[in-house]
């Protein structure tokens, strides 16, 4: 019953934003609020009808049906079949559920079909027991006792079945509807992996991650946030492995909040995050089953969000940016290649324009003669100083990224031809900007994807220190630099520092950061995590070929 | 407690040791002093020892007040005398981060950008430092192992650019005016370790108390190896006297690093290498201050006291040493020293003395 524990919780913690808020929209209504008044605050026809029923249900059809047609007055969704129990004794019953949330399929042959067929002897004292033993073929059924819980099955798509002269109505769970099916994600695409990735609904998901795991000890932890959208948010960590604490807290923090909707996993990262004010992501995401997988499996902690593939996974490092779950399947000499090729991209994208901005307008004499004389020829008849040029072509590229990803799939093939016409070479031959900052920006733009999941904060670092360089020089950048890595040490998620295993420095942990270690070599789990259970596989466990001599068999 | 966080032994060891040797990549003092001639690394490495030694009362006043900074154990062991000790080493800490700010804005409004006026750079770093002081003694000591590897790393591979360009008969002959200059060289060098007050206030804060003379000994032994990293290249290219005339020794000699005429002009590197490594020390310095004034004060916490202390610091480097002539003329030996060995050595070894006497810790 989590919704009870929920409305439980959401009492005790009266934040004086809502009540303001309340007051604000129905200040008749809060006064005559009891107990359950959070839950039902913006609903006032069902707050009056359960309050004269006491919420119970009655046993009583006709009472009972008009209960649940006024919880869902103007409703039209909703849908309530009246039927007779029983082939030759016939009870009165009803289902009520809502339409597209249900297996319409199901409900026919599992629950209407075998109910009105029924042979057995039944009776208002044992009706209850023979349809669940022996008329319900449905997997998931449970009992209902109040409204509050009944109308919070119907909404998560439940079938329920209302019995005369019962004051227990019985939840038969038989969802469906229309559903996106599992396919390849979009934003993490691989070359070698498995490739299907998260859906947008949670127990597809919870399926995924648990077809990976097949373990007891991949906990899944339910709970409703959200008092207009009542979104199911799942705790999933490995027991034994993940740092109990982390899971406390993490529980914690999310019965902390109180809102009225969670639309999407990036709402419950808004309200957990440790550096909410920061930068710096310290909740990360992901849309692959195997890389939530190895996540959980280092010791991290998951929290799935009904309604999006998202799936956050927490602590988040700032190295983790840099981890690709190919990584791992590939062979580890390119892996590390590949590692440190990203590390550079992301100095790149940020630092490029900065040092182009700073070398040419402040220490042309740190540049070598030769390059020196190329710039300054490209650059002679342009208007602008480099710190115009720069956030200009910056600008401009920003701009053109996101009208490439939001116009449909055609325009945005204009787009991008626009976009090469008028940065790429009319800026250059009307004089407008030079050659080597349309270079700086294209070289930019590309190392920004290398990097992806820090591709909006390399963009408003990267300006910033634009700026700085402009203002004053490569000093300025320095300085930048200097406060943003203050600032970035300075954070924590869950406890652990942000930028850790490199400062505070865990050599074991830089296996995985510096180099991808082979995996047989990999030994332990990150420290930093913390978990209970650091040691991963076996020593030893380095290939070798067979002896030579033995071999002969 | 004041200070709530807690830094690993390798932390420390790279604080101290950025801390003294950053200025050396630019300044080079070294050079000026005795013994005057081509046996200056050979103090370098004497160093090493001497510091041991005069960092021996540090050590032993560690020994018997493990929980307590200076500013708090001087107090226990002379009373009101030792809160005047206190505010004797608290000045000698604002002093050096005003110095360490003054050398390095004067650094960068003489050879980098000459246009630019002193007091942008003070503020700015000042403000910088302000920040990652307010962010506490974890924060600084993460900070100094990230740019620690950075800035060893950049000054190895110098050395290995410039292996063609180096003369090392220029370091002959071995001990041309006897023992006694070497030795006062080293002296001099370890005179000028604000590092050993340093250790004085953070060795409380050591998460691992097995590993102090492990702190002691590696950074004072990294310390000496990295000045005569530093000082081989610039004696070995230019020869001594020549040396001796630079301004910025160091900074001169990357400037000549050319490998296949497309490797060169790396002095931006090294430059922002002074910027961060001189970031860590004031930072460093400005926090000892800030620590030590709300431990002396008896405060709750240091951060109120972090931008009054950052609006004292920018005049004062600016009082100290309004051009690098003056700056010169104040951190020569022939002053510095013996003002330096006022507070590093005498004050803690009168501490010693009397917690000796006094039967104190």
């Amino acid at each position: 019953m989590p919704i009870k524990k929920l409305v439980d919780g959401l009492n005790k913690r009266k934040y004086r934003s809502r009540r303001q808020q309340q007051s604000a929209n129905d200040p008749g209504l809060n006064r005559t609020n009891s107990p359950n008044g959070s839950l039902l605050d913006s609903q006032p026809d069902v707050q009056d009808t359960s309050q004269a029923n006491s919420d119970s249900l009655t046993g009583d059809l006709v009472k009972d049906l008009h209960t649940v047609q006024s919880i869902f007055e103007e409703s039209s969704d909703l849908i309530t079949r009246e039927f007779k129990i029983g082939a030759t004794e016939s009870i009165k019953a009803f289902i009520v559920m809502l339409n597209g949330l249900i297996d319409v399929k199901a409900v026919n042959a599992d629950l209407i079909k075998p109910l009105m067929f029924l042979e057995h002897d039944i009776n208002k004292n044992n009706v209850l027991a023979v349809i669940k033993g022996n008329a319900l073929s449905v997997a998931m059924v449970k009992e209902g006792h109040s409204f509050a819980e009944v109308t919070d099955s119907i909404l998560s798509g439940d079938t329920v079945l209302f019995i005369e002269d019962s004051e227990i109505a019985l939840i038969a769970s038989l969802r469906g509807g229309e559903r996106r099916s599992v396919e390849e994600s979009k934003t993490e695409s691989i070359v070698r992996g498995p490739r299907e990735g998260f859906v947008e609904n949670l127990s597809t998901n919870m399926a995924l991650l648990r077809r990976k795991m097949k373990n007891p000890a991949l906990k899944f932890s339910e709970l409703q946030i959200g008092s207009q959208t009542k979104t199911t948010v799942c705790v999933a960590y490995l027991k034994g492995i993940a740092n109990e604490k982390v899971v406390e807290e993490i529980k914690n923090r999310l019965k902390r909040i109180d809102t009225d909707s969670i639309l999407e996993s990036g709402y419950i990262e808004a309200f957990i995050e440790d550096g909410p004010l920061s930068l710096f992501p310290t909740v990360g995401n992901a849309e692959k089953p195997d890389i939530v997988s190895a996540k959980l499996l280092e010791g991290r902690v998951a929290i799935l969000v009904d309604g999006t593939p998202f799936v956050l996974t927490v602590p988040y490092l700032f190295i983790e940016a840099f981890q690709n779950a190919e990584d791992y399947y590939t062979r580890p000499y390119y892996a590390t290649f590949i590692r440190w090729l990203r590390w550079l991209a992301f100095f790149l994208t940020t630092l490029t324009p900065a040092l182009y901005v700073a070398i040419t307008t402040f220490h042309q004499e740190f540049l070598p003669p030769a390059l020196l004389v190329s710039i300054a020829a490209a650059e002679e008849g342009t208007p602008f100083p480099a710190m115009v040029e720069a956030l200009l072509m910056q600008t401009i590229y920003e701009i053109l990224r996101e009208a490439g990803l939001r116009l449909p799939r055609p325009v945005g093939q204009a787009v991008s031809i626009v976009g090469v016409l008028v940065i790429g070479d009319a800026a250059i031959s009307s004089g407008l900007v030079g050659a080597p900052m349309v270079v700086v920006t294209a070289l930019t733009a590309i190392s920004s994807f290398v990097v992806p999941s820090l591709t909006d904060v390399s963009t408003i670092v990267r300006f910033i220190l634009i700026l700085l360089a402009g203002f004053s020089g490569l000093y300025g950048v320095v300085l930048g630099f200097i406060a943003f890595m203050t600032h970035q040490i300075s954070l924590r998620s869950l406890g652990v520092p942000y930028m850790s295993p490199l400062a505070p420095s865990t050599f074991s942990d830089l296996k995985d950061v510096v180099i991808r270690a082979p995996l047989w070599a990999m030994l332990t789990r990150p420290r930093v995590i913390g978990g209970g259970n650091p040691n991963r596989r076996k020593p030893n466990l380095r290939p070798t070929p067979p002896d030579e001599q033995k071999g002969e068999s | 407690m004041l200070e709530e966080g807690r830094i690993t032994y390798k932390q420390l060891i790279l604080l101290i040791f950025l801390s003294r040797i950053i200025v050396t990549i630019n300044y080079l003092p070294a050079l000026n002093e005795p013994p005057l001639n081509q046996d200056v690394w050979l103090s370098e490495l004497l160093f090493f020892p001497l510091q041991l030694l005069l960092a021996l009362p540090v050590y032993i006043l560690w020994k018997r007040f493990p929980n307590q900074t200076i500013i708090q154990y001087s107090q226990i062991i002379a009373g009101k005398l030792g809160k005047l000790a206190g505010v004797l080493i608290i000045w000698y800490f604002l002093h050096s981060t005003a110095i360490s700010l003054a050398q390095f804005s004067l650094f960068l409004t003489s050879a980098v950008m000459s246009e630019t006026p002193i007091l942008f750079f003070a503020l700015t770093l000042v403000l910088v430092c302000a920040y990652a002081t307010r962010k506490g003694l974890e924060v600084i000591s993460r900070l100094s192992e990230l740019f620690a590897p950075l800035i060893i790393i950049t000054f190895i591979s110098v050395t290995f650019l410039l292996a063609k360009d180096m003369n090392l008969k220029t370091l002959t002959p071995i001990l041309e005016k006897g023992v006694l200059p070497v030795f006062n060289g080293s002296l001099i060098y370890s005179a000028r370790s604000v590092e050993v007050l340093g250790l004085a206030m953070l060795l409380p804060y050591l998460n691992n108390r097995q590993k102090v003379k492990r702190v002691f000994i590696l950074s004072f032994g990294l310390i000496s190896l990295f000045f005569v990293l530093i000082t081989i290249p610039v004696l070995t290219v230019f020869g001594v006297t020549e040396a001796r005339r630079l301004t910025f020794p160091d900074y001169s000699v990357i400037q000549l690093v050319n490998v296949g005429d497309f490797l060169e002009r790396i002095e931006s590197v090294h430059m922002a290498i002074w910027i961060l490594g001189t970031f860590i020390k004031v930072t460093f310095l400005y926090y000892l201050t800030v620590l030590g004034l709300s431990q002396l004060l008896n405060l709750k916490d240091y951060r109120p006291l972090i931008l009054p202390t950052g609006t004292i610091l920018i005049p004062l480097s600016l009082l100290i040493a309004p051009s690098l002539v003056e700056l010169e003329a104040f951190t020569s030996y022939k002053i510095f020293v013996w003002y330096s060995f006022f507070f590093i050595l005498l004050i803690p070894s009168l501490l010693v003395l009397t917690a000796i006497i006094r039967k104190k810790g």
